[in-house]
């Protein structure tokens, strides 16, 4: 038992209040599934039998409504810490990054970040968008040049995001751009970084 | 037929004197009669004849009949008088049973000559009316033998024999004396065929001579003692007797008797004792201990391929090259009480082991027709060979168990036509395995919570295999597979001998990003990633991440395959530098699944499916190698399902969560739901599901029982109208709402 209560603090990640409710309202749609009326199947041969039950309904899950969280960074619960082991083999390579940025964007408004990288590198820009599903103009640019190609792409009726990645065979001044072409004001993260080759 | 020249003997010495007349009551109903009426003053012999009752008897009750009514005799016999000194007549009153035939007497001299007859006359039938009388045309007396015969039939009676002439002989001085010449008393012998041979000496005597041969038998073997009529040989004072090659000579002890009568009734008999054993058990009974340690001898058998001598406490084997095995305790107990169909001891054949050392201080012994354990608290049961081959060729019965039971079967029309569970004692835990033969055609079926796993699971895992329409095998059980090669070169097949992001996305896809590959197997850990890339994730966990660059997203659960994987031609492993297969998926987007249904857990059980993808981001190629294999994933994971077992509505039921996610391309998606090992032959599935319109949305799903004649699992199919999400040129599956299918499923056994 007492392993079993030490796995289940270990996987509890609830995000914030929201899910918090969504977690009690599904508890107790769980506990009430057996009390729901049942619905008896005709057997499908002489000898097996289905009994069917009601459960809350899969449309409740945000995941599935469509109904995604706000933003980009969710809080698990404080007593769930990654396995030593995981942050071995999941670091993250001699990446050189920009400072993260995770911020409002008006409409029509521009946000850069840049980055100097001393040779040749792999550059990786990714800016995501919560706000709109609408593409929004995204450059990455090595000394004022654009460079790289961009994988742009929507989730839902209100997130966005563009992923771009570009192989210089010299050094510079990186920088990541994003310009709001929507109408509304969207919450963009953007992450820059480089890995020397 | 005992020899005529004595008659003539006496027939010179006797005097003639008054008729003779046997009316047959002087003899108990049902005697066989020989030479009963043999001493003077009576004189005659007869061959086998039977003294019985009969309410028309011609006088008062009893009457001498040709044979007894009851044996089955397919051939004519006569009815033959020996009379011990010459007559002048010989008359009676004679039946034919059931219907008249003719009839006729004969009466001969010493020389087999024939004297007179009457006959051949209509013998009435049931009724002694007839009479039949002969009389010698000499003055001198010569009739020394009279043969009675109806007609094609050995069943016919007469009452009131008469008979004059001359007086009936004297008896011999002594009785005969018996001598058993071969085999020597007291011989040890190991042999199948003997010859038997002696003599009998004295005056008179009658042939044959009656052999009985005695020994142990199994105890259900209710035959009386083997016996033999034996002819005298020879002639004069001192005869001989023989049973040349005697075949299928039994084991143990063994005594032979003859007996020998003259023609007065005076019998001799003699007796001998030897042992028949081969010498292989010979010298292991001495060996072990003798009698100290086996006791006496109970029995001997003949099986198919050796001999078995069985003691009191313990039994001996040997096969035709000399190799013997000893049964003992319990496991003999449990081989003795093991019947075939006539009740035959000895059923489970030629023990093919030595009894050894089983699972959780258990012993077992190999049989020709199956295995039997003895486990100091559960008990000693047999294990039928079909059931052994399984156990054997799929793992051993470390993984399957040892018996709890005798194998039955069902008693309803479920076709389950052989059945038996199993326990693990080192496994406590664990539910019994069930091995059955099922269906029609039939198929064994292992079912087991597996114990030979990295990781104890309550899942359930099935095995089944073709009967080749035998219903209590032998089935064609395959040997475990070996491990199939790995995807050869995955870093320069699937990451242009690069990493990302020198060169390759991050993930590759195998077949194809939106084939949906599956896997079965059982999740060895489930747990939130350490650090995930930040180019290639939407959401990311706050774990206290100093760079924020540094954060999880995805959770990870590593899959332990079971078995062999399908989906994955042209190739033959679902891994390459890797032995576990992870299943990665954004956390987020199953946070409602995982509260829902509970986080998946080390030991469930998982069949899922997802993009099958060679992981570039950690690869050993290119410049910006980091050193790692290049490892398999599932990534992400369409749908998976998870299984354990678990307690519902009072019954043990393989709970099954099924999570069917937005990335789920639309292609057909099969898999099986198995129930707990099945607890009885007569045992009947209950499924336990959610409504669909309240788990699935915009995916279909459909199940049915399978097999449909006599089921075992649930079978389930998803299929959704195809839609392919974006994947960015970092090989990101971009995730996409408004799809999916969340449900917990109950599949038990019920009778």
């Amino acid at each position: 038992m007492r392993a079993r209560r030490l796995r289940r603090k270990r996987v509890g990640f609830i995000t914030n209040s929201r899910w918090a409710i969504i977690l009690l309202l599904v508890a107790l749609s769980a506990l009430s599934a057996c009390s729901k009326k049942q619905e008896q199947r005709p057997p499908a041969d002489q000898s097996n039998k289905v009994v069917e039950f009601r459960q809350r309904p899969i449309t409740d899950d945000p995941a599935v409504s469509g109904k995604l969280e706000r933003g980009f960074k969710l809080t698990p619960l404080p007593q769930t810490p990654p396995e030593p082991t995981d942050l071995e083999r999941e670091h993250l390579p001699a990446f050189q990054f920009a400072p993260l940025v995770e911020e409002q964007l008006s409409a029509g408004a521009t946000r850069k970040i840049e980055l100097q990288v001393g040779g040749a590198a792999a550059l990786l820009g990714s800016v995501r968008w919560d706000g709109t599903s609408s593409p929004l103009d995204v450059t990455l640019s090595l000394d004022g040049a654009s460079v790289g190609t961009a994988s742009t792409y929507s989730i839902g009726t209100h997130r966005g995001g563009s992923i771009l990645i570009a192989r210089p065979a010299a050094g510079g001044r990186v920088t990541l751009t994003v310009t709001n072409t929507s109408s509304v004001t969207v919450t963009v993260k953007m992450v820059l970084g480089a890995l020397t080759r | 037929m005992f020899a005529m020249s004595f008659a003539a003997l006496f027939i010179q010495s006797a005097a003639m004197g008054a008729p003779t007349v046997l009316n047959f009551e002087d003899l108990a109903p049902g005697t066989t009669v020989t030479a009963q009426y043999g001493p003077p003053p009576r004189g005659v012999l007869f061959q086998q004849a039977y003294l019985d009752t009969d309410p028309a008897a011609h006088s008062p009750t009893r009457v001498l009949r040709s044979a007894n009514p009851s044996a089955e005799i397919f051939t004519p016999i006569p009815l033959v008088m020996t009379f011990t000194s010459a007559q002048a007549r010989v008359k009676f009153f004679a039946e034919s049973s059931g219907v008249a035939l003719n009839g006729k007497l004969i009466a001969f001299d010493a020389s087999n000559n024939v004297v007179a007859h009457d006959g051949p006359k209509l013998v009435a039938a049931d009724v002694f009316t007839t009479v039949f009388e002969v009389i010698d045309p000499d003055t001198t007396p010569s009739i020394t033998r009279a043969e009675f015969r109806v007609e094609n039939s050995a069943h016919f009676a007469i009452d009131d024999l008469e008979f004059d002439g001359e007086p009936a002989a004297p008896p011999p001085p002594a009785p005969p004396v018996v001598q058993i010449t071969s085999p020597a008393n007291g011989a040890e012998l190991d042999v199948s065929t003997i010859d038997i041979a002696g003599t009998v000496t004295g005056e008179g005597l009658l042939s044959p001579v009656k052999l009985t041969m005695t020994f142990a038998r199994p105890p259900e073997s209710t035959a009386p003692p083997f016996t033999s009529d034996l002819t005298l040989t020879g002639t004069g004072t001192i005869r001989q007797f023989s049973l040349p090659g005697f075949t299928g000579v039994p084991l143990g002890p063994i005594t032979v008797t003859v007996t020998a009568e003259n023609f007065a009734a005076q019998q001799g008999t003699a007796s001998i004792t030897f042992t028949n054993l081969p010498t292989a058990i010979r010298n292991r009974f001495n060996a072990e201990g003798g009698a100290a340690t086996f006791g006496a001898f109970r029995f001997g058998l003949f099986l198919n391929g050796c001999k078995v001598a069985v003691y009191q406490q313990g039994a001996i084997s040997t096969d035709g090259a000399g190799v013997t095995r000893l049964i003992r305790g319990n496991i003999l107990t449990k081989w003795l009480s093991l019947r075939g169909t006539f009740n035959q001891t000895g059923f489970f054949g030629c023990p093919t082991g030595d009894e050894r050392d089983g699972p959780g201080g258990s012993r077992a012994q190999d049989f020709q027709r199956g295995r039997i354990y003895s486990h100091p608290t559960i008990g000693t049961f047999s294990v039928p060979a079909v059931f052994v081959d399984a156990i054997d060729k799929r793992g051993g019965e470390e993984t399957v168990g040892i018996p709890i039971v005798e194998p039955t079967n069902s008693t309803t029309i479920m076709k389950t036509w052989l059945f038996q569970r199993f326990t693990r004692p080192d496994f406590p835990n664990l539910q019994p395995s069930t091995l059955e033969i099922r269906d029609m055609p039939p198929r064994l079926w292992i079912e087991r919570q597996p114990s030979d796993l990295p990781v104890e699971t309550t899942g359930t895992v099935y095995e089944d295999f073709d009967c080749k329409g035998n219903i209590l095998g032998p089935c064609s059980v395959d040997p475990l597979p070996g491990t199939p090669d790995p995807i050869p070169d995955a870093g320069n097949t699937f990451c242009e001998g690069s990493t990302y992001p020198c060169g390759p996305p991050e993930w590759k896809a195998i077949l194809g990003n939106y084939i949906s590959t599956p896997i079965f197997g059982v999740a060895r850990n489930s747990k939130m990633a350490g650090v995930d890339n930040p180019f290639t994730h939407e959401y990311i966990y706050d774990i206290g991440c100093p760079e924020k660059v540094d954060c999880p997203s995805d959770w990870n659960v590593s899959i332990q395959t079971i078995g062999p994987q399908r989906g994955i031609a042209p190739f033959t492993s679902i891994v390459a530098e890797n032995t576990l297969v992870e299943l990665e998926y954004e956390e987020y987007y199953a946070q409602y699944a995982h509260v829902f249904m509970d986080w998946p857990q080390t030991g469930d059980l998982f069949f899922a499916a997802g993009r099958w993808i060679i992981d570039c981001g950690h690869g050993h190629n290119g410049l910006c190698a980091r050193g790692d294999p290049y490892r398999t994933e599932l990534h992400p994971v369409f749908m998976w399902a998870k299984m354990k077992a678990e307690q519902f509505q009072g019954h043990l039921a393989t709970r099954c969560d099924i999570w069917v996610n937005g990335w789920y391309p639309g292609d057909p998606i099969e898999f099986d739901i198995f129930p707990p090992p099945r607890p009885s032959p007569d045992a009947l599935m209950t499924l336990n599901k959610p409504v669909d319109k309240d788990a699935a949305f915009n995916v279909n799903v459909e199940f049915s029982f399978q097999p449909g004649s006599a089921s075992n699992h649930v079978h389930v199919r998803f299929t959704a109208s195809p839609r392919q999400v974006q994947v960015t040129d970092a090989g990101e599956m971009i995730f996409q709402p408004l799809r999916g299918y969340e449900g917990k499923w109950f599949l038990f056994w019920s009778q």
